[in-house]
């Protein structure tokens, strides 16, 4: 026990970081449930609001701060050593210091519901001055402010590890333009990282002095201003789309060029298409402010419609490096096509929000709703679901069951679509986010019945997983070091990897190290 | 190292691209202008450290052709696998910010923790 | 489209053309890569056949990046086109209107705060306007911020304590039409709801000459 609380190895953190993302995923989705529970009728009383505020505002800072966010840090702490070559992060101590920042920052956001009063309930945008209005004795909205900041510092300083390690620490031969995808899009959002989350850690101080400091920064009444609240807010909140996103992005090239047996379609594409959205994302933050009619909307939605342009690029490179490939669907491979067709979905509806007409509509429905879900959910939860199933024999030395995989995937395939496409049709019809009730209007009965019908089988496909790991672990058949015939260094090294990484370091000379030397690999061609 | 001096260099010029666009299109909306602004700045000062940094660095992951044989022996640096202060120092960081919200008793001793932890993990990486 | 987005107002009207654009182009796009992604899953499953191993192809990539670009420089004039008039203000609008949103309710206030209206929570107030008349809205919020949201318009605007917003609504067909905040802002938020009622224009003077009496 103790070896781990103190633990400075890269794979352990690694380990612990993935670990403490799952136990709040599973949290999170308890939380969603209830909000499907309570939303699948209408005009129903089971939740009250001042709770069913405080379950929303849980499960969208958990999903995005404890979530999605950390699970793509966590696996790069876990990954980027391995795959450059190095024998850990170039910062061991910062990096033990940045998990723990995280970890108790989650577990003091959730404190809050132990207070009197609850916890923190203004919705995970945590907008002021609503924020600084207290309901009950406002420990819990502290505690909450407290875990952003603290999980705000935690990411940045593993931000600058990540950027030092990729600068540094490459094996002989392992030059830039030859790292995987994975790692270019690591360096991506750890300079997108350094670039927003700054803002992030202000804002969440400004809230903070307003509340006890006697600050007025977001009071009118004192001169201060609501508006600056969204623009410190949004100036973070849109590239923490992306820091959610570029991972996920890398996930999914290595799966796909490794079930495609080929090499990845355009890697220099990929590359610049990485930086482009990162570059393009710092310009865009007012998008969700269209409709507060104090910022120039046609400037803002010019450049949102422009990152549609990178992302395309990337598209045509994952197809691009299926096309003659020789494709096994496994289940980390089905879980990255899901990506594929979900993200599609999520960014088409993304270029529909970036137009303000239609924004006028749609901000703050639930049309938004199911936007932000097929990009997140759809898009990066698929994806976090195939690196589980990727690297979990790199990880534990354990094969994840492909048939239980497979059901997996479908009952969660399936199961999110059911829940999040009625949504669109909600918003449209005038569904509001973040309401406890609604009237028996429209279609909005139906369309919510429908939507809690899928979350029990979205939640069945998920619970599958875990079911996996404890049958997979109870067979425990031992894995070769190379199971899926992959090609970058991480499956070079035993599976799991000795202490220090590599016990032999094969000569690299392309970006396919392991292809050009087929006695290090375990299995496959 | 060259690609990231490259790296640096053009995150500043693009973030200078969106700064100069966004004044020409909104400067009556000081707010952004200035946020793009410290941004800029701050990629600025990055890639100018990389620019002289790069002069004197010497990375074995830049030589095309280097192999594992050619760097044996090589001086890796030492790395730790175990300290008990990042840990300590993450959780008087929590106590320091529960402090100076409710109690300044608090607030002060955990500030007092939060530079001891530096102190320590200050030596100990001078150690190796 | 009718039945999925109907707008009330000629600036609804004006941004369906935006929706109805936009829709028929993510189709095509979606029914594209969906296209390519399912003939690589069938066409090129696992075989005894060597993958090929080529790693790009330079002009199918740039012609990639262009077609794109072209399609968003299309949406985004296609925007524009209905994105200024709306938000154009008229500068002698016929009808003014102050909105004043708060916890938990609406506040109405026409002809110069005259008549006055005042909504709860479980009695959500009603908004007259004028068919067929430029009606410009005062909005603003006297506590935290708040939506004026008429989804029947394809409209909100949020509102915002500390400044006004204004915009204009020239309703294009009679009726009564659920509205709400959409704007998270506490505990009722979910009740705080308005009804905007669309009224022949002689009624609405009847309604302003009475001083409120005669509801239309
Ligand atoms: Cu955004
Ligand atoms: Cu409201």
């Amino acid at each position: 026990m103790i070896t781990w609380l103190t633990a400075t190895d890269h794979k352990k953190i690694g380990i612990m970081y993935i670990i403490t993302t799952m136990v709040f995923f599973v949290i999170a989705g308890i939380l969603a449930l209830m909000i499907r529970a309570q939303l699948a009728t209408p005009d129903n009383d089971l939740i009250p609001s001042h709770l069913y505020n405080q379950i929303f505002t849980l499960h969208g800072t958990a999903m995005i701060f404890f979530v999605i966010a950390p699970f793509g840090l966590g696996l790069a702490n876990y990954l980027v050593p391995l795959q450059i070559g190095a024998p850990d992060m170039a910062f061991p101590r910062l990096n033990a210091t940045s998990l723990w920042l995280f970890v108790i920052a989650g577990i003091i956001t959730f404190l809050g519901l132990a207070t009197y009063g609850g916890a923190a309930a203004y919705g995970w945008t945590n907008y002021a001055p609503l924020s600084e209005i207290s309901e009950g004795t406002g420990v819990g909205a502290d505690f909450w402010l407290i875990g952003i900041l603290l999980a705000s510092v935690s990411t940045i300083l593993t931000a600058i590890n990540i950027t030092t390690t990729t600068f540094l620490l490459r094996a002989p031969g392992m030059t830039m333009w030859r790292v995987p995808i994975f790692v270019w899009e690591m360096i991506a959002t750890a300079i997108l990282i350094l670039m927003a989350f700054p803002s992030l850690t202000a804002v969440t101080l400004m809230v903070l002095i307003d509340r006890h400091l006697g600050g007025h920064f977001f009071d009118p009444a004192f001169g201060g201003n609501p508006i600056l609240y969204q623009h410190l807010f949004w100036f973070f909140g849109h590239p923490e789309v992306y820091v959610m996103v570029l991972p996920y992005f890398g996930i999914v090239t290595e799966v796909i060029a490794t079930f495609a047996r080929k090499p990845v379609f355009g890697y220099v594409g990929l590359v610049i298409s990485a930086f482009a959205i990162a570059g393009l994302s710092i310009g865009v933050w007012a998008h969700h402010m269209f409709t507060t009619g104090a910022v120039s909307n046609p400037f803002f939605s010019a450049v949102s419609f422009l990152i549609a342009v990178p992302t395309g690029v990337k598209f045509v490179n994952w197809i691009g490096t299926m096309w003659k490939g020789s494709i096994e669907l496994s289940t980390a491979m089905l879980f990255a096509v899901g990506f594929l067709f979900n993200f599609l979905l999520g960014g088409i509806t993304g270029v529909m929000v970036a137009s303000p007409p239609i924004d006028y509509q749609v901000h703050d429905s639930y049309f938004v709703v199911n936007h932000f879900h097929y990009t997140l959910g759809g898009g990066s939860m698929f994806a976090m679901f195939a690196a589980l199933f990727f690297w979990f024999p790199k990880i534990f030395g354990v094969k994840l069951s492909e048939r239980l995989g497979k059901w997996c995937f479908w009952f969660m395939f399936v199961g999110f679509n059911i829940t999040f496409i009625p949504m669109a049709f909600m918003g449209l019809e005038g569904m509001a986010r973040r309401v406890y009730t609604y009237p028996n209007v429209e279609h909005l009965a139906l369309l919510n019945g429908i939507a809690s019908f899928g979350g029990v089988i979205l939640a069945i496909g998920v619970a599958l997983f875990f079911v996996n790991i404890l049958v997979s672990a109870f067979a425990h058949v031992p894995v070769p070091a190379n199971p899926w015939g992959g090609y970058s260094l991480e499956w070079a090294t035993s599976s799991p990897p000795p202490e220090f990484n590599f016990e032999t370091m094969p000569p690299i000379n392309s970006r396919r190290p392991l292809w050009d030397a087929p006695s290090t690999q375990g299995s496959g061609p | 190292m060259k690609t990231f001096v490259g790296l640096f260099l053009s995150s500043t010029a693009f973030g200078a691209v969106i700064l100069v666009a966004y004044w020409f299109v909104a400067h009556e909306e000081t707010t952004g202008s200035v946020l793009l602004a410290i941004m800029t700045a701050a990629l600025a000062f990055a890639a100018v450290y990389a620019v002289i940094a790069e002069r004197h660095a010497h990375i074995d992951g830049d030589g095309q052709d280097l192999t594992p044989e050619d760097v044996k022996g090589e001086d890796l640096g030492v790395y730790t696998t175990h300290s008990p202060y990042p840990i300590l120092l993450a959780l008087s960081c929590l106590f320091m910010l529960l402090g100076v919200l409710y109690s300044p008793i608090l607030a002060f001793a955990a500030v007092v923790a939060v530079l001891l932890c530096l102190w320590r993990l200050g030596a100990e990486s001078a150690r190796v | 489209m009718h039945w999925l987005i109907h707008p009330a107002t000629s600036q609804g009207a004006l941004m369906q053309q935006t929706w109805i654009v936009s829709l028929v182009a993510g189709l095509l796009v979606a029914l594209y890569v969906y296209g390519a992604i399912i003939w690589c899953l069938i066409r090129y499953r696992r075989r005894e056949s060597e993958p090929a191993s080529f790693t790009g192809n330079k002009p199918l990539e740039i012609t990639y990046a262009i077609i794109p670009l072209i399609i968003v420089i299309g949406l985004f004039l296609v925007t524009m086109h209905s994105e200024l008039p709306v938000d154009r203000v008229s500068a002698h609008p016929e009808n003014r209107i102050d909105v004043t949103a708060f916890r938990w309710s609406w506040r109405f206030g026409y002809n110069g705060d005259r008549i006055v209206t005042f909504g709860t929570p479980a009695q959500p107030p009603t908004l007259y306007l004028p068919l067929g008349r430029t009606t410009e809205i005062d909005l603003t919020s006297s506590d935290v911020n708040h939506s004026f949201w008429v989804p029947a318009f394809l409209f909100k605007r949020d509102a915002i304590p500390g400044m006004t917003n204004r915009f204009d609504l020239t309703p294009t067909r009679t009726g009564t039409f659920l509205s709400r905040c959409a704007q998270f802002c506490g505990v009722d938020h979910a009740l705080m709801t308005f009804i905007v009622k669309v009224v022949p224009a002689a009624a609405y003077d009847r309604f302003i000459a009475s001083n409120g009496v005669a509801k239309p």
